[in-house]
């Protein structure tokens, strides 16, 4: 992974280059950015930065004998930490029996999230995550091994918010005062979960989502069509993760669905919604949850329309101009109560309420208050 | 990469008493102790994380054993003991790390060596960090040694849980409590290594780091690091550490705060979306915003203004923007962010759940004006008094006594103005529940604050986010007179649009009634204290509306309840159809979706 690989993020990779080019690297960085986005990467295309042999003013060489290998990540001096199924048993070294699975799953693409991870290794579906004691013990014993061929030792630590505290607290010591010639770089997703005593001892780099262009231009170069493209980047809102998993399924109806839905409630087409109410129960559950979620990105544009502030709409074509239209017929007032409706509607879907109830209360609302 | 970069917090760790930054209390009575020879056998360092306890407890070491004191009780540096402490080759001095290191085993490592004593050197100091760490059955073990310690041996404890110590522990301990370092030491302090290091710094910038590090050395020196690492010119900016340490710039809540005080909501929504386009989470904005209106809040009054622990520049905007914003735009605002953050993570929609929010802070300052309008306008003077609690509850006295009781009226003569004040207490809350002022049950809870959004406008899109100043326009210099027939037509207007926008049904037969208009008075009588509820909570809205659109400032509201057995048994179609619809609102929603009249 090399800097010119990553979509955006210029101002990053720029601080992080500087820092090599400086001599001022600390030993300890904390990767801080959203699900699905360029932690990963960015630590990655730092790790092979840091250790080629060939540096260029603002990448890697990749093509030395450091970058070849980190190519694959498969440097001797880089370590990696991950998530894993389960506690291991005594013994048992399973951080190491994965470790070619995480490899496997990072060159397919490193913007990851943690199910897609646990989903890659067929944990068990009450399997959450986790990184036990004994591997940030194991942690401290490969690093007080010189560097092999590298100029630095590189810990690579994904998701280490799922830290327990025991754990966590085995590592503050070599975080505070490692070994020379150190690099922790460490990837995380929720650092509000993270001990503040490991915030306070490592460097924050401040990682944002990925833009909807960068989305878009990312699956662009994974050959989905520009519409197709324009639709995830809508529903995924940075996340490149998400992204991909929705390339997976199959064209998405859910503006279509969602505008029959709306007409019939505009129209008070009392007998019509019922039968939308059926159609709606026999949908699985996820796409239940999905068109609501739908629902709620499109009430928020109706929301922000009306409110004049057009220019924040995220929306093209065919939703941008139903969102026009619709803005102008429907009555304001009813998009606010409609939002808190499907809020506590999705709600009730999550614990198992009738779908079919449900909707079709929701439906009557719509229908009683949307016309202005 | 020659040489390795060391973090400052490393490189610039203190190694005499004298450096250590913001702790004096403790750095003297140990050098009394040491000069006097009255040294403790075992210590317990607490306090929070990056103050200096490690730090002083390895000073103690090196100053114990040194072989030639300084007249100033600090080490010499020099001698052989000192050297070794340098290079971290003293075998007088170990640290067991406690919270990885918990175990039974470990600690018994630890106490056979406090066996054999010191081959060089006078002490052997034991530093166990973390120390709360310990497993019960390893603290057990060290208790023994604890309470009867050769007397070569010296034990410092660290913790930054002083409660999950154990009391025998504890009382074995000379304690010493550390600080949170003060903002402005950590300032000075990281201004000394900056020169050191030859890197230029601003003040203000200094500060900010001070302020985030929340009296923690070392965290404000991880930050300072990380400042200097971002910068390509060996300076440290404001400006730039904001962005580096990922710091909300307080200017975005000024201009906010100013946006939701015009009531412009467009211009809200777009500096909310500024903010997260930088990468700010949504729930962080929230918390800021909060506290942004806590200090305005503080501001207000110049007892509490001490409590800002902000720059002087920064007092002075917060002192300016309060003289801006009213007492009930604050607890208002404060009431309804606070909603907001309770909510954010259940939140399906987190961005959206904001913009809510901020949609209804918005419309504050309309909705209370227009309360302080209703409540004031007997007092027409009264122009620099904000709508509070205290001069309003006056004005609205004035109300009671001039109000005609011609008729006598016998019952629950209720003045809602009263009730739908805005106390200080709890703003929003009151808000709902004022009127119930008497233990009535509970409306449906709703805020009037986000109704008022469509019913005050007209239902047009961009209006919505119109500035405050037009609705005031609207109300007229004089007043015009106002007939019976132009107050029913506005009346029923009034009441479609709440129908249109959702009112709850036993609303719209609380509005749809006859009511009598004397001396610019409307006299409703209601069936019931659920009805007076309803009333009370859309009246300042119903009252705003009214007085705009007749041009008349003076009108008033005041209801009564009717007597039960004076009450009318329902006798029209309509009335017999909204008593039974009261009962059960699924009518009134039937009648509505399949378009019957009420005629039978
Ligand atoms: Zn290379
Ligand atoms: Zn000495």
């Amino acid at each position: 992974m090399l800097f010119k690989n990553i979509l955006g993020h210029d101002d990053t990779k720029r601080a992080l280059i500087r820092s090599v080019q400086n001599n001022h690297v600390a030993h300890a960085q904390l990767f801080d950015g959203p699900v699905g986005g360029a932690g990963i990467a960015l630590a990655w295309a730092f790790a092979t930065f840091v250790n080629c042999e060939d540096r260029q003013p603002d990448d890697a060489c990749g093509r030395c004998a450091s970058c070849s290998k980190m190519r694959k990540l498969v440097h001797p001096d880089v370590y990696h930490i991950f998530p894993l199924p389960r506690t291991p048993k005594e013994g048992e070294d399973l951080l190491g029996e994965l470790t070619p699975k995480w490899r496997a799953f990072l060159e397919e693409h490193p913007y990851r999230a943690l199910p897609e991870w646990l989903a890659y290794i067929n944990a068990t579906g009450n399997q959450q995550g986790i990184i036990p004691i004994k591997e940030s013990r194991s942690i401290v014993s490969k690093l007080s091994l010189k560097a092999f061929e590298g100029e630095f030792k590189i810990m690579l630590f994904w998701q280490p918010e799922l830290l327990n505290v025991q754990a966590a607290n085995a590592l503050l010591k070599i975080l505070e005062e490692p070994p020379e010639k150190t690099l922790f770089l460490i990837v995380s997703s929720q650092s509000d979960k993270l001990l503040t005593t490991i915030i306070s001892r490592t460097q924050r780099v401040a990682i944002r989502a990925f833009t909807d262009e960068e989305v878009t231009q990312f699956l662009a170069q994974k050959g989905i069509d520009e519409r197709r493209a324009r639709q995830i980047a809508y529903l995924c809102e940075g996340n490149l993760a998400e992204a991909m998993r929705l390339t997976n399924e199959t064209e998405d109806d859910r503006h279509a669905w969602f505008a029959q839905w709306m007409r019939k409630c505009y129209s008070r087409d009392f007998v019509s919604l019922v039968k939308l109410a059926d159609e709606f129960d026999t949908l699985g559950k996820e796409k239940q949850k999905g068109i609501f979620d739908y629902t709620l990105n499109l009430f928020r544009d109706l929301f922000l329309w009306q409110n004049g502030v057009e220019e924040l709409l995220r929306l093209q074509d065919e939703e941008l101009s139903f969102v026009q239209k619709f803005g102008k017929a429907v009555n304001p007032g009813a998009i606010e109560l409609l939002i808190q409706e499907i809020t506590d509607g999705y709600y009730h879907l999550e614990r198992n309420a009738r779908a079919k109830v449900l909707f079709l209360d929701i439906s009557l609302t719509a229908a009683r208050t949307m016309r202005g | 990469m020659a040489d390795n970069f060391v973090v400052s917090a490393r490189k610039y760790r203190p190694v005499t008493f004298d450096t250590v930054v913001g702790q004096s209390h403790i750095t003297t009575t140990l050098k009394n102790a040491i000069r006097t020879n009255h040294l403790a056998q075992a210590f317990l360092f607490c306090g929070p994380r990056g103050v200096g306890k490690t730090t002083n407890a390895r000073i103690l070491a090196k100053t114990i054993n040194c072989q030639s004191l300084t007249e100033d009780v600090e080490p010499c540096g020099e001698c052989e003991s000192c050297v070794a402490f340098q290079n971290n080759a003293s075998f007088n001095v170990h640290e067991l790390d406690a919270a990885s290191n918990n175990s039974v085993d470990d600690i018994r490592n630890l106490i056979d060596q406090v066996r054999y004593p010191p081959q060089t050197g006078k002490y052997k100091i034991y530093i166990i960090d973390e120390v709360h760490m310990l497993s019960s059955a390893a603290f057990n073990a060290f208790l023994k040694t604890l309470e009867e310690p050769p007397s070569y041996a010296i034990f410092i404890l660290a913790t930054t849980e002083k409660h999950k110590i154990l009391p025998t522990i504890l009382s074995r301990c000379q304690i010493f409590d550390f600080n949170r370092i003060q903002p402005r030491d950590i300032a000075d302090h990281i201004e000394q290594i900056a020169k050191k290091e030859g890197i230029k710094t601003e003040r203000e910038a200094l500060e900010l780091i001070a302020q985030k590090a929340d009296g923690g050395l070392r965290d404000a020196l991880s930050m300072f690091d990380l400042n200097v690492t971002f910068s390509t010119d060996n300076t440290v900016r404001y400006k730039e550490v904001l962005e580096n340490l990922h710091i909300l710039d307080y200017d975005y809540y000024f201009r906010l705060t100013d946006a939701l005080l015009a009531g412009n909501l467009s211009e809200t929504l777009l500096i909310f979306n500024e903010v997260l386009k930088k990468g700010f989470d949504g729930h962080l904005f929230v918390i800021g915003m909060l506290e942004h209106f806590r200090n305005l809040l503080v501001s207000k009054d110049s007892a509490t203004v001490q409590l800002l622990e902000v720059s002087e520049t920064a007092k002075n905007k917060y002192l300016d923007q309060s003289t801006r914003a009213s007492l009930s735009f604050l607890l208002s605002a404060l009431s309804v962010g606070g909603q907001c953050d309770i909510n954010y993570k259940a939140s399906k929609q987190q961005r959206l759940h904001v913009e809510l929010c901020l949609m209804k802070m918005a419309k504050l300052t309309e909705v209370l004006d227009l309360e302080a309008l209703a409540a004031d306008e007997k007092k027409k003077p009264n122009v620099g008094a904000g709508p509070g609690g205290v001069p309003l509850a006056s004005a609205q006295n004035d109300n009671n006594g001039s109000s005609p009781n011609a008729q006598g009226n016998p019952v629950n003569r209720t003045d809602a103005n009263a009730s739908s004040l805005p106390t200080t207490a709890e703003p929003t809350i009151t808000y709902q529940n004022a009127p119930n002022g008497k233990g009535l049950p509970l409306g449906k809870l709703r805020s009037t604050v986000n109704l008022s959004t469509s019913i005050t406008d007209t239902p047009a899109p961009t209006q919505v986010s119109k500035p405050v100043e037009v609705a005031l326009d609207a109300l007229p210099e004089k007043d015009l007179p106002v007939t019976m027939e132009a107050l029913k037509e506005v009346w029923a207007e009034f009441s479609r649009m709440r129908e249109q926008n959702g009112g709850a049904v036993s609303e719209q037969i609380m509005l749809n009634r006859d009511f009598l208009f004397e001396n610019m008075t409307i006299e409703l009588v209601l069936d019931n204290l659920h009805q007076e509820t309803l009333l009370n909570e859309i009246k300042p809205t119903l009252l705003g509306y009214l007085r705009r659109k007749l041009q008349n400032r003076q009108i008033q509201l005041s209801h009564q309840i009717a007597q039960s057995d004076g009450k009318r048994n329902p006798y029209t179609p309509q009335e017999k159809f909204n008593v039974l619809a009261e009962r059960n609102p699924a009518l009134f929603d039937l009648q509505r979706l399949l378009g019957l009249e009420v005629d039978f």
